[in-house]
């Protein structure tokens, strides 16, 4: 699904002559990729509970939090 | 009361406060309009968590009669950094540490109701070997639901130059040189490989980041727009996403001309090779400097020597490649009195910025008490064709004591030089090079190097 979203941007040229402040464009894509990202990120630290959890268990060391 | 005090001219944008210098040390003055902020990261446990953990610079409290505009509200004296690096100076892995590193410590501010208003690459210096966060004026109170303000910066400074540097030619980290600002997300966004283009992480945020701006260009957010959050989770989200889209970006090291020289042809062999290291160490030794730059310091063989018996060693090389591995090796090592960085001698980094003064030249941070100046000047004199009094005049410039070595006509490197061009470097020979020398420095010593052509002497600077 990633690829194909990938895919369909890739083939517009890009030409952004940013001389006025170009943030609006940085923030209203923060949105978007967060909103994209979010899922992902909460069925990571999911895992990664799960996973801390039985290391604790069988006495190894945790890894880093994601 | 007066005191004489420079305002650095790399600070002027942040109305909270600026850096300044006063009798050769560093100083912070916080206006009133950062006070809140400042207090925040004080009190909020932050700055002790950061600290703790060696992410940002400490600092003490200083006489507030030492502040050199009105509106101060507090001074302070950071810990004073041993030398001010570029990123366009730094290898791959050195700016890769340091977009970690920042992401590291927005996350960890989230945790403390705090964000950093920039997500600038001048935010970070390399202290004692590792990265660390300077700009302690950064630190601003998060708003619930409020955006990273520091995302577009992160993706210029950090992002699209590593990807470039990973996918498309290391060398195009040099764009950091002319856009000091990061490098313009739709550049980066042409100038990526096909391949790269494929990878999800960089499509969002290097190449729809570049559409997103130019569709918006221009335009306020709209009051739909402005009501939008962003939850702490999806802050988050983003931080992680912009952290591993960073963590895969890889540099394999390699191929390059002087990488492996020491493995595979040294002029010196083994023996040799001991010699010139007793010397320089027996030479180094006896001046017992505080700083160090080791030009052409190629894998940092000689840095490492130079390292025992000096608080900080700069060493400077022309191949990326070269400059990774030392980074790498100084890491993985703990050699944290050695910084290795990028230079082209031939075109050193110059003043950049506002009024030609926001980043200091190589010579602005000089002179240092000692500088190594070892196989290096045949490259100077015969591939770049600089006369040998202007490299005198040069290093005369930029340190106080100064080693180093003349490579002959005859040695197999000059030989390989001259192969395919015409010899008219008739001043080139140890009687031109000593009385080029001779204007700018007193020797304290010339030692031939058994087994070799080649001769290293000691001087000082008159």
């Amino acid at each position: 699904m990633s690829y194909i979203f990938t895919a369909l941007i890739l083939f517009i040229p890009v030409n952004a002559y940013a001389y006025i402040d170009p943030s609006t464009g940085s923030i209203v894509l923060q949105f978007l990729i967060a909103g994209l990202v979010t899922g992902l990120f909460v069925v990571k630290q999911f895992w990664f509970n799960i996973k801390s959890m039985f290391q604790r268990i069988f006495g190894a060391k945790p890894d880093n939090e994601p | 009361m007066i005191v004489s005090s420079s305002v650095n001219p790399a600070s002027f944008r942040d109305p909270s406060g600026f850096v300044f210098h006063h009798q050769h040390r560093v100083y912070r003055q916080i206006n009133s309009a950062g006070k809140s902020d400042f207090e925040q990261l004080m009190t909020s446990g932050l700055y002790e968590a950061l600290v703790t953990d060696d992410l940002i610079l400490s600092h003490e409290d200083a006489a507030i009669e030492l502040a050199p505009q009105p509106d101060a509200w507090k001074i302070i004296q950071p810990q004073q950094l041993n030398f001010i690096s570029h990123p366009y100076e730094w290898s791959f892995s050195q700016l890769k540490d340091a977009a970690l590193l920042t992401l590291e410590i927005q996350n960890r501010a989230l945790e403390f109701g705090m964000t950093l208003k920039d997500a600038s690459a001048y935010n970070i210096q390399f202290q004692n070997g590792s990265p660390v966060f300077i700009d302690t004026l950064s630190f601003q109170n998060h708003s619930d639901g409020a955006p990273w303000g520091a995302y577009r910066q992160f993706c210029q400074h950090f992002l699209a130059p590593l990807a470039l540097m990973s996918t498309c030619d290391i060398r195009l980290s040099r764009m950091l040189q002319l856009y000091i600002d990061g490098i313009p997300l739709d550049i980066a966004s042409k100038l990526l490989p096909f391949r790269a283009k494929l990878r999800p992480s960089l499509a969002m945020h290097i190449i729809l980041h570049a559409r997103s701006q130019r569709t918006h260009q221009g335009a306020p957010l709209t009051n739909a727009q402005k009501k939008r959050t962003l939850s702490t989770r999806s802050f988050l989200a983003l931080l992680d996403n912009l952290k591993g889209a960073v963590e895969r970006l890889k540099w394999q090291l390699g191929g390059t001309e002087w990488h492996d020289y020491y493995d595979r042809n040294n002029n010196y062999g083994a023996a040799g090779l001991s010699i010139k290291d007793a010397l320089i160490e027996q030479i180094v030794s006896t001046i017992k400097p505080d700083s160090v730059w080791d030009l052409g310091a190629n894998v940092g063989r000689y840095s490492q020597t130079a390292a025992k018996h000096a608080n900080t060693v700069v060493a400077w090389d022309i191949d990326p490649t070269c400059v990774e591995s030392n980074y790498l090796h100084c890491r993985n090592k703990g050699l944290t009195r050695i910084l290795p960085l990028f230079l082209d001698l031939t075109n050193p980094s110059p003043r950049l910025g506002w009024s030609n003064a926001e980043r200091a030249s190589l010579i602005d941070r000089g002179p240092v008490d000692l500088v190594l100046a070892l196989g290096l000047i045949h490259h100077l004199a015969i591939s770049n064709n600089v006369p040998l009094l202007m490299i005198a005049e040069f290093l005369a410039n930029i340190c106080r004591h100064l080693i180093i070595e003349f490579v002959p006509k005859h040695d197999l490197q000059v030989i390989k030089l001259l192969a395919t061009r015409d010899d008219v470097f008739a001043q080139y020979h140890p009687i031109g090079f000593e009385s080029a020398f001779t204007p700018y420095f007193d020797w304290t010593g010339k030692t031939k190097i058994q087994g070799t052509e080649r001769t290293i002497y000691a001087m000082v600077r008159k």
